[in-house]
């Protein structure tokens, strides 16, 4: 959600109750506190930030009406749907999700409160108006959500469904699918695409959105599996949305091509699949111009968060900015590339941008995929270098002058040779010019600065070339941060001497638990020290300044990424 | 006097106050994706139906035809609560709108 959203929506909750009384002043002091809480909000894991590990902080109030039926779950069901793991509701959607990152157990849910108006009279008022109906039945009922909560309204019957950054409106019976994908939007998760230029789900979707069955943020467009209390439990996660809120591990993604390798063969684990380890998310850069702007490639198959997916399956997604609606956003999305031949099915291979993917082989028994990558962004130069070009194979990457220059060279080099040949041959050079020598036996003859700087590239060639190097992914730190690792999955941004002390930390961390254990079972602390609670379960003992600066460190983790 | 006319009737039939009224009456669906073809096959066969075909596919509901354990049966899914309504027959579409073709033949309205 950007800025610009936020304070529309703020302007059409406040504009219709208090811009008839044409009191701007108000308007401005509302408009200030309700961006404060929503910002609040995001430092609570309620707005679009990434990387987040942590609890989920909404308030679900169920509201109903005057003649509203009688309701097809209690409040006890929604807790249960929210707050318990066990119970194969969005609690246990978001925990296997995230691998146990999100916590769910502070979310408060109250009610039903009783919005004294009838079905047809809430039905035919605006979106936030029925919101904050609900809200004040709540108030008035005796519960104000937290200022740092997100707040999903649920009511009885259906009358709506939609999600904003700590904002949900739902009927109390929709499913896990329906607050998979509403929370997911608090999370600060876009809508996904599929890269069909002919695909409109529906007259409000922009092209090619809610294009993705196989990520719960194309939801209703997803596929499914039932549950036995909360309806239909959709399906995990693609891989680029993994990536950015972070959670898959650094050592189960690779990026192709940062080793300098221009093939690869890889073995894919299936991307949902429970038990930890191997490949899951393969990074494809091709663009030196942008190092956020990638393919990638990841394995699905209907086991585990992914039960629903019909078939064994490759996924090509490509990753990058705006949307075919909204060429000029900023943020990052992902689009399922999709075979333009035949039914549209999913892309299995791709030959495109010097980059080419072949599926060798799927093992759905073993839950692996094998695929082929090949692609030149190893030989690709940085962002403002290009290929010297001194022949044909000359992938020496100088600045634009220096290869324009080279070519005037190349053209002018029968001119500078002896035309009598010499001592050095047929190319023996007149005088005042050199061999350049860019490359072996290259007799091109120029000026001694020339050749001295062709030996300056060529010894700065390596530090020139492959963008792959420095592509990290959505969670790419800002420059003077690095990531944290307290985790295999912590890409929380911090200074390189906090991620010292982390590693120090971890290293001491058998030193720092009681022996004996204690209160709080085999990791209780030593005393003098605590948890540190970097992320959920994080029970490594550290001095209390050190949890401090954990939370604080989280607490800012959005604004130190280089892509919001 | 007739432009005048035109203009303050596109100026009411535009204005946002008549557009906000017409959006209100139903459900804001600016961030809802319908189900597709091949979603909607997934959803029901996990729900153990098969040979479905879609009859309808709306927002508030995706009606079918489908056979489960040997029955024909019409079958009504609500795409956000994954509640299903199930009635023997099939449905079909006629001058009249969709139709329910019952066992017997006879035909009824379909169950909402």
């Amino acid at each position: 959600m950007f800025r610009a959203e936020i304070l529309a929506r703020i302007n059409e909750i406040i504009g219709r109750s208090i811009l008839c009384q044409g009191d701007q002043a108000m308007k401005h002091h509302l408009q200030t506190a309700m961006l404060a809480v929503l910002i609040l909000g995001s430092a609570s894991g309620l707005g679009a930030q990434h990387p987040f590990r942590g609890s989920l902080l909404w308030s679900v109030l169920l509201c109903d009406y005057t003649d509203s039926p009688a309701s097809p779950r209690s409040p006890a069901d929604v807790r249960d749907m929210f707050t318990t793991l066990g119970t194969d509701g969005v609690a246990d959607y978001w925990s296997r999700a995230s691998r146990q990152g999100i916590v769910s157990n502070r979310i408060e849910v109250r009610g039903f409160f009783r919005v004294n108006q009838t079905v047809a009279v809430a039905t035919a008022k605006g979106r936030w108006d029925r919101f904050n109906d609900c809200v004040s039945a709540a108030a008035s009922g005796g519960y104000t959500p937290p200022a740092a909560n997100g707040i999903i309204v649920m009511t009885n019957p259906n009358i709506d469904l939609w999600g904003a950054p700590g904002r949900a409106f739902a009927a109390i019976d929709h499913d896990v699918g329906a607050f998979g994908h509403e929370v997911g939007h608090g999370l600060g998760f876009n809508h996904s695409f599929s890269d069909d230029p002919t695909y409109r789900n529906a007259p409000w979707a922009q092209i090619g959105e809610y294009g993705d069955p196989w990520d719960v943020m194309s939801y209703g467009n997803v596929f499914g599996r039932p549950t036995a209390r909360f309806g239909s439990s959709p399906v995990g996660h693609n891989g680029p949305h993994l990536d950015r809120i972070g959670w898959l591990p650094r050592n189960e993604i690779v990026t192709f091509g940062g080793d300098g390798a221009a093939s690869h063969t890889y073995t894919l684990t299936a991307l949902h699949d429970a038990t930890p380890g191997g490949i899951r998310l393969v990074r494809i850069p091709f663009d030196p111009g942008d190092l956020f702007h990638y393919y990638t490639v990841e394995f699905r198959m209907g086991r585990d968060q992914d039960t629903g997916i019909p078939a064994a399956i490759v996924l090509l997604h490509e990753v990058r900015r705006g949307t075919p609606g909204d060429p000029t956003n900023t943020q990052y999305f992902s689009f399922l590339m999709i075979d333009p031949t035949g039914s549209r099915p999913p892309r299995s291979s791709l030959n495109a941008n010097g980059v080419t993917v072949s599926v060798l082989g799927i093992d759905a028994v073993a839950g692996r995929a094998t695929v082929s990558v090949t692609g030149n962004i190893a030989q690709r130069c940085l962002q403002g270098f290009v290929w010297r070009e001194a022949r044909p194979s000359d992938h020496v990457c100088v600045t634009g002058a220096v290869r324009t220059e080279t070519r005037q060279e190349n053209q002018l080099a029968g001119s500078r040779r002896s035309p009598n040949g010499g001592a050095f041959g047929p190319n023996t050079c007149l005088q005042g010019f050199v061999w350049r020598e860019a490359f072996p036996n290259d007799q091109v003859c120029v000026l001694g600065a020339s050749r001295t700087r062709a030996a300056s590239d060529n010894a700065a060639a390596a530090s020139r070339a492959n963008p792959a190097r420095f592509v990290f992914g959505p969670n790419t730190c800002k420059a003077g941060y690095v990531w944290r690792e307290a985790d295999g999955m912590d890409y929380v941004c911090v200074s390189g001497a906090t991620r010292d002390d982390t590693r120090q930390e971890n290293a001491l961390a058998s030193t720092r638990r009681s022996p004996t254990g204690g209160p709080f079972g085999p990791n209780t602390c030593l005393q003098g020290f605590v948890w540190r609670e970097a992320f959920p379960g994080d029970q490594v003992c550290v001095l209390g300044a050190s949890r401090t600066r954990a939370a604080a460190d989280n607490g800012q983790a959005a604004s130190r990424v280089e892509k919001p | 006097m007739l432009r005048n006319s035109v203009k303050f009737l596109l100026a009411i039939a535009f204005s946002p106050t008549l557009l906000f009224a017409q959006d209100s009456t139903k459900i804001d669906t600016t961030r809802i994706g319908l189900m597709s073809p091949i979603v909607v096959h997934q959803r029901l066969r996990m729900l153990g139906y098969s040979n479905v075909i879609i009859i309808e596919n709306v927002r508030a509901h995706v009606r079918a035809n489908a056979l489960k354990s040997g029955r024909a049966l019409a079958v009504k899914y609500d795409p956000y609560s994954g509640k299903v309504t199930e009635v023997p027959g099939r449905l079909e579409r006629g001058p009249r709108g969709l139709r329910l073709v019952k066992p017997d033949g006879s035909k009824v309205a379909p169950p909402n």
